[in-house]
């Protein structure tokens, strides 16, 4: 019995190693590791896996081992390969159509407008200026994303048809425009299995201007239970219409009120050190189910650590890192179980664009959600990074 | 040149520490190795950022990860430099219209009972008397004293009985285990072992190296320790080389490094064993290194590569004064470092390394090694005294461990 995996990070092959299963870790080139490969139990391929030709190739070898049992990509670029991997080997893992789909916001959107209209929001190809015209013409504000990003990279609000325009063309090739949603932002994190789905847990974000994401929080301290019910219904609904029967989502809502609306959704664990939150506060493995279940391995849940947890994600302003301070605050009711700046003075800080562009994380575990919040609340004024000169 | 690198060795005896012996910039090389038997030592990701690790033990599976490498990455040569490797490559460079041995050209490395045809056929006298094992086992064979029965295809003397009389064949033959037309039989030669190292090119030897086994290799099993130790210029090695140059002539070898041996019988007559294109394993290249400056691994590499031997400019293949051998001490015969308690007391160890087991069970082949030490002296007479102090102090461990 083998699992493939594709692109997954040290820590993600780490966690992997723990299933009673061989694996053939597949890496991009230029990013393979021996070191993660254990005698006579694994075996690493480097495979340019986004290029259809060489993935075809790579299959056709797979299909002569005849001991491949399922496919699993732990990142956004490997979705994709991963699903053609399913389909030509007849393995364990998600269709190429459900993938297709959750990864072209215009394709969701579309899907979503015709079977679930209550769900979705206006939107408009980035390339058809009239249709962005119109939509910019009853929604003052929107947003340009491209139809494949990830990480917020190159969101941005527009509010004019001059703000589109002045978008790189190859870049609106890729991008949609769509209506600006307001309410509380949160991730629902799935497991499903055979058509039903099961919320594992509901991450409140905290989001810059920028649209990057600085904190989450679970169980959001915005969202009444009722509310994540309702979140976790419209995500049941949306993983109904993509055809994602199996296996773990992450998907972002907006919920304001009674209204949930769909933003985004990825048959893959969330990033952001969500999965720690999750078993913080459910004691379930969330890397290790999202690894294991292609291959039917899912883990048993140990008890939990706290009843609510939250990440912290530090930023400064552009400029050279003066100070960065080590060690996090004492803040009543709150542990701590990671402070880690990834800068260190002298550094160079350049503008927030992206998730990558942040400074290192910080994770807390509380007693509720809203001692949590304030705890993030705090760590983020105190400027853990400070920059000058910028 | 972009060259696919089918690894079975320790990585740095392959390629040379950080693939130095490869000259070829990282992102040109592709590297195929496994996990066991120190396929990744030494290994990083700057020196190979191509790398597929796979098992090699699979029928069928390294010939199909290979293919799969040269025809995605339009692969130009193929270097392999382990015996079972030899055929695979040979097939592939022929597949794809890669430079290099084809199969016709290392058959006769392969096979050992093609290689004794071939070299009758070429007019070589000195080859025992052998037989392809025929369909009904013989009650008699067409010499006298004991015969070998061994696999046409082995490596490491791994697959190897001898039997005193035809009556044994049989038996021989179930204990291989073997489909008998994969075996072959041959008079058992009595005397002193030796084999010969050479770097050929344009179908010359260019430099050869001459070796006595301090054991018979076939002995693996019952002895504590194997090894070889370099001759030094005389009548001996000459005889020796004459008849390496004459082997590799008439097996029509181009170019690569080879691996030879031959008996020296006690009437003083060469009689030949067996040959491999391909350099020897057990250390050999270290003691020849340390003794000629010459790297047969980095040769093998290069000739494999199409280029021409890496030679001392101006050729001086005259070894040194010392007198250099190595010791292989086999594994599970003491599993734990020896390096201080021997170099302390032993005068010219120029290396040592401790190589654990990595299977259970019992030693496998000639050179499953499990200690591998360098020895050096200013003559033979002193080398073998040094040898015998290393083996006594071994004995001594055993008994103490006993």
């Amino acid at each position: 019995m083998s699992l493939v995996i594709l692109g997954a990070s040290a820590n993600m092959i780490r966690t992997a190693h723990q299933l009673d299963t061989d694996l053939v870790i597949v890496q991009l080139p230029g990013t393979a590791s021996a070191a993660f490969v254990r005698p006579e139990k694994d075996e690493l391929y480097t495979v340019d896996y986004l290029d259809a030709g060489q993935l075809a190739a790579f299959a056709e070898l797979l299909r002569g081992r005849g001991d491949i049992d399922g496919v699993v990509s732990t990142t956004e670029r490997g979705l994709e390969p991963a699903a053609r991997l399913v389909e030509q080997l007849g393995v364990a893992g998600n269709a190429l159509s459900t993938v297709l789909a959750s990864r072209d916001k215009r394709l969701m959107r579309r899907l979503l407008a015709t079977q679930a209209p209550d769900l979705t929001v206006p939107f408009a190809p980035a390339t058809d200026d009239r249709a962005v015209a119109d939509l910019l013409g009853s929604h003052p504000r929107a947003i340009f994303k491209p139809a494949h990003g990830t990480g917020s990279a190159g969101v941005r609000m527009v509010s004019n048809i001059d703000d589109v325009l002045r978008i790189p063309a190859a870049d609106r090739e890729d991008g949609l425009v769509e209506a600006f949603l307001t309410g509380v932002e949160v991730t629902v994190e799935t497991l499903s299995t055979a058509g039903q789905h099961t919320v594992l847990g509901v991450v409140e974000k905290w989001i810059t201007e920028n649209f990057v994401e600085v904190g989450h929080v679970m169980p959001p301290p915005s969202l009444s239970p009722a509310q994540c019910e309702r979140a976790g219904l419209a995500v049941g609904r949306l993983l109904d219409i993509l055809g994602l029967t199996d296996g773990v989502a992450c998907t972002e809502v907006m919920v304001d009120g009674d209204d949930v609306r769909i933003i985004e959704t990825h048959n893959r664990l969330g990033g952001d050190g969500v999965a720690d939150l999750i078993h913080a506060i459910t004691g379930l493995d969330w890397r290790l189910t999202a690894l294991g279940w292609p291959v039917g391995e899912l883990p048993e849940r140990q008890p939990p650590r706290a009843a609510a947890a939250a990440m912290v994600f530090f930023v400064a302003d552009q400029g050279v890192v003066s100070s960065v301070l080590r060690q996090p605050p004492e803040l009543d009711g709150v542990t701590f179980e990671l402070w880690a700046p990834s800068a260190a003075v002298g550094d160079p800080v350049g503008p927030l664009r992206s998730s990558d562009d942040r400074l290192g994380a910080a994770r807390l575990i509380g007693p509720d959600p809203q001692v949590c919040a304030k705890a993030l609340e705090h760590v983020l004024s105190l400027n853990v990074v400070r920059t000058a000169g910028g | 040149m972009r060259p696919l690198i089918i690894n079975r060795h320790t990585l740095s005896w392959t390629v040379g520490e950080h693939g130095r012996y490869l000259p070829t910039p990282p992102e040109s090389r592709t590297l195929l190795t496994r996990t066991f038997g120190g396929g990744l030592e030494g290994y990083r990701s700057a020196d190979f950022p191509d790398v597929t690790i796979c098992d090699m033990t699979r029928k069928g599976h390294l010939e199909a990860v290979a293919t799969w490498l040269i025809s995605s990455r339009q692969l130009t040569h193929i270097v392999a430099l382990h015996e079972k490797e030899m055929i695979l490559a040979a097939s592939l460079r022929e597949r794809y219209g890669l430079p290099g041995m084809t199969q016709a050209e290392t058959l006769p490395f392969r096979d050992k009972l093609r290689m004794k045809d071939d070299l009758v056929a070429a007019g070589y006298e000195n080859v025992p008397a052998y037989l392809p094992v025929p369909a009904t086992v013989p009650a008699a064979v067409p010499w006298t004293g004991p015969t070998v029965v061994k696999s046409r295809w082995g490596l490491g003397a791994s697959e190897v009985r001898v039997v005193d009389a035809p009556a044994g064949i049989a038996g021989a033959i179930a204990e291989l285990n073997a489909d008998p037309a994969t075996l072959e039989i041959e008079q058992f030669v009595a005397g002193t072992m030796y084999h010969c190292d050479s770097v050929v090119f344009d179908g010359e030897v260019r430099f050869g190296s001459v070796c006595e086994y301090l054991q018979p290799p076939g002995r693996f099993a019952v002895e504590r320790y194997q090894g070889s130790v370099l001759l030094g210029d005389g009548p001996v090695r000459n005889l020796l080389a004459e008849h390496n140059a004459k082997v590799l002539r008439g097996l029509g070898i181009r170019a690569g490094v080879t691996h030879a041996e031959f008996f020296l019988t006690p009437a003083g007559d060469v009689v030949f064993c067996e040959v491999a294109a391909r350099p020897g394993g057990g250390g050999i290249s270290d003691i020849v290194r340390l003794s000629y400056g010459v790297d047969l691994v980095e040769n093998a590499v290069h000739l494999q590569l199409g280029l021409p031997p890496v030679l001392p400019d101006p050729p001086d293949h005259t070894a040194g004064s010392d007198v250099y051998g190595v010791l292989g001490i086999f594994q599970y015969v003491l599993v734990e470092d020896l390096g201080s308690f021997l170099t302390s007391r032993v005068p010219g160890i120029v290396s040592y390394g401790f190589l654990p087991p990595e299977l259970p069970g019992r030693v496998r082949h000639a050179t499953d090694y499990g200690h591998k030490l360098i020895l050096q002296a200013p003559s033979r007479s002193e080398f073998d005294e040094r040898l015998a102090l290393v083996l006594s102090l071994l004995e001594s461990k055993c008994r103490e461990r006993s």
